[in-house]
């Protein structure tokens, strides 16, 4: 069998471990006393920057959702309507009445099954781009690999409204349908299906930048011992390739789920009028229907579907980690 | 106002019930924006809702936050949930003013609710074309008054120059380019105003429409989106 040039002899399998301590000495203690002091309010820092602009808007909304609507909440009280107040502890007046509301629960539905479906061809799509190039390297697989990342490089609400052009009545799209003979057949403006085209478009870039470099780290030698024995393309992909890039696959699914939950410019202007996506139904509700309350509770809930995406995250990395053991 | 494109819409209707009969004999060559996106939108569906509802109520709510009276809104409501069907595919509404013209540029409809302004402005730039025609109908839509306040705790020295600020927007010639530039309407009487002027604007009366007050605006919004789409 003849092969390229004789490879590195790489280990197999390369390792995401730290890299080598540098003049330390077994047994010698991390950075202590006054120096170590001063790092760690170095680090302190941006912990603290989170936690003043971040958390304490955070404190303030779950007041607000749970209906103390004085002190620091006067001002957007006063000015929102539909607020439902309470006393004491508080009241959850306003999350029982934003849960049982149609248009949320349809929201809630819509968000869900558009990340999933998003994720999934997100995932699928860049597996595919990148592995391929990968096995079986050529002029226009490496084109295909540029391609994809090149959306990075656009501005979110250029190729929202791009893509509603292109995918609209009398769009690109609709006119090679028309001289096909099939009208309206690639009409998906306002269609929950072009929030997922479009969502595919701003998310694919990341996803293909983070498996091409999961990918890089896979050893030249092993696809040449699996060609060797003359395991196919497909299959070489299945049982070489794929289990190492367990981690970015995770990654990526779990990116783009969190990516699409909290998208406000795509499903704004490619979106239909309902069901909405939870993002857009959050910044309308406090916008339009001049809602800020009802606005926080749905927040929250984007928060709590964020969470179980974490978990996901933190469950599959957590027995990745077992494995390795 | 009434946006059509007169190479195909030959005889536009003129009044709101017209308008609701074309839409349905015409299904999907109308649009109109979601109101939360879009004043154009909103004034149609005000101008929906009014139709159905006792003037006093709509008077009332064109100043005063009284929710109890958006029960008025139902039959407005329904016909409007009815029209899904009816209008740019299939009940697909553009997020925002600049959405619908452009499907008015591109042909995808013939006929649209619009900003005066906006529509004038594109009419002007090439964005829609120049078969495109803006009409009123009656009743006329609700606009978007432009006011000028002046704080009650001015000093009296300084009210003589607000006078004379105010008279002089006020004046012909500065209501006049009012109407050319911006393509507003003027504040003050259409008598009063230049021939060319007096033309234009005495065909459509002096009928107003009132918009209703933000925050009853606000909860329409809200109806909207749970008992339209």
């Amino acid at each position: 069998m003849m092969s390229d040039a004789p490879t590195l002899t790489a280990p197999a399998r390369s390792t995401h471990s730290n890299p080598p301590a540098l003049g330390r000495r077994p047994g010698r203690r991390g950075i202590a006393g006054p120096r170590g002091g001063r790092v760690a309010l170095l680090a302190l820092l941006p912990v603290a920057f989170l936690a003043v602009f971040g958390g304490i808007p955070v404190v303030l909304s779950l007041l607000l959702v749970l209906g103390h609507t004085g002190g620091p909440n006067q001002a957007v009280s006063e000015l929102g309507q539909n607020e439902i107040a309470g006393r004491g502890l508080g009241t959850l007046g306003a999350i029982t009445q934003v849960l049982r509301d149609k248009v949320f629960q349809q929201s809630v539905v819509a968000t869900v099954v558009v990340l999933l479906v998003t994720s999934m061809v997100v995932l699928g799509g860049g597996l595919a781009i990148t592995v391929w190039h990968r096995l079986r390297p050529s002029r226009p697989t490496a084109l295909l690999q540029f391609l994809a990342v090149i959306p990075l490089f656009v501005p979110v609400v250029i190729a929202s409204f791009a893509l509603w052009t292109f995918w609209g009545d009398r769009g690109a799209a609709d006119s090679a349908a028309q001289l096909a003979g099939v009208s309206h057949a690639l009409v998906f403006s306002g269609t929950l299906k072009g929030v997922v085209i479009a969502e595919v478009w701003v998310s694919l870039p990341f996803a293909v930048l983070l498996l091409r470099s999961g990918i890089a780290a896979v050893s030249d030698s092993s696809l040449d011992a699996a060609r060797d024995v003359g395991a196919g393309t497909l299959r070489t992909a299945r049982q070489i390739v794929l289990p190492q890039l367990r981690r970015e696959c995770l990654v990526v699914f779990c990116f783009t789920a969190v990516g699409v939950l909290g998208s406000f410019t795509v499903p704004y202007i490619i979106g239909p009028s309902s069901p909405l996506l939870l993002g857009v139904d959050a910044a309308t509700t406090f916008t339009s229907y001049n809602e800020p309350q009802q606005s926080a509770v749905i927040g929250f809930a984007i928060f709590a579907l964020a969470a179980v995406v974490g978990c996901v995250y933190a469950v599959g990395s957590r027995s990745r980690r077992v494995a390795a053991r | 106002m009434l946006a059509y494109n007169s190479a195909t819409v030959t005889n536009p209707p003129t009044t709101l019930d017209g308008l609701v009969s074309w839409i349905e004999a015409h299904p999907g060559k109308f649009a109109y924006c979601n109101p939360a996106d879009g004043g154009s939108g909103a004034y149609f569906v005000e101008n929906v809702l009014d139709s159905k509802m006792p003037a006093s109520a709509v008077q009332t709510l064109a100043f005063n936050d009284d929710t109890a009276l958006e029960s008025d809104w139902k039959p407005g409501m329904s016909l409007l949930h009815q029209l899904n069907a009816d209008v740019y595919g299939n009940g697909t509404y553009p997020t925002g003013n600049t959405q619908v013209l452009s499907l008015l540029g591109s042909g995808a409809v013939q006929m649209a609710t619009v900003w005066s302004d906006q529509g004038t402005q594109a009419l002007q730039d090439g964005q829609l074309p120049s078969t495109v025609k803006l009409v009123d109908i009656s009743p006329a839509f609700p606009g978007s008054p432009v006011y000028l306040g002046v704080p009650k705790y001015t000093p009296p020295h300084q009210v003589t120059l607000v006078d004379a600020f105010l008279n002089f927007v006020l004046s012909v010639p500065q209501q006049a380019k009012i109407v050319k530039k911006v393509a507003g309407f003027p504040a003050i009487a259409v008598t009063l105003m230049t021939p060319t002027v007096k033309s234009e604007f005495t065909p459509l009366g002096e009928a107003e429409s009132l918009p209703y007050s933000a925050n009853i605006g606000s909860d329409m919004n809200k109806a909207w989106q749970e008992e339209v789409p």
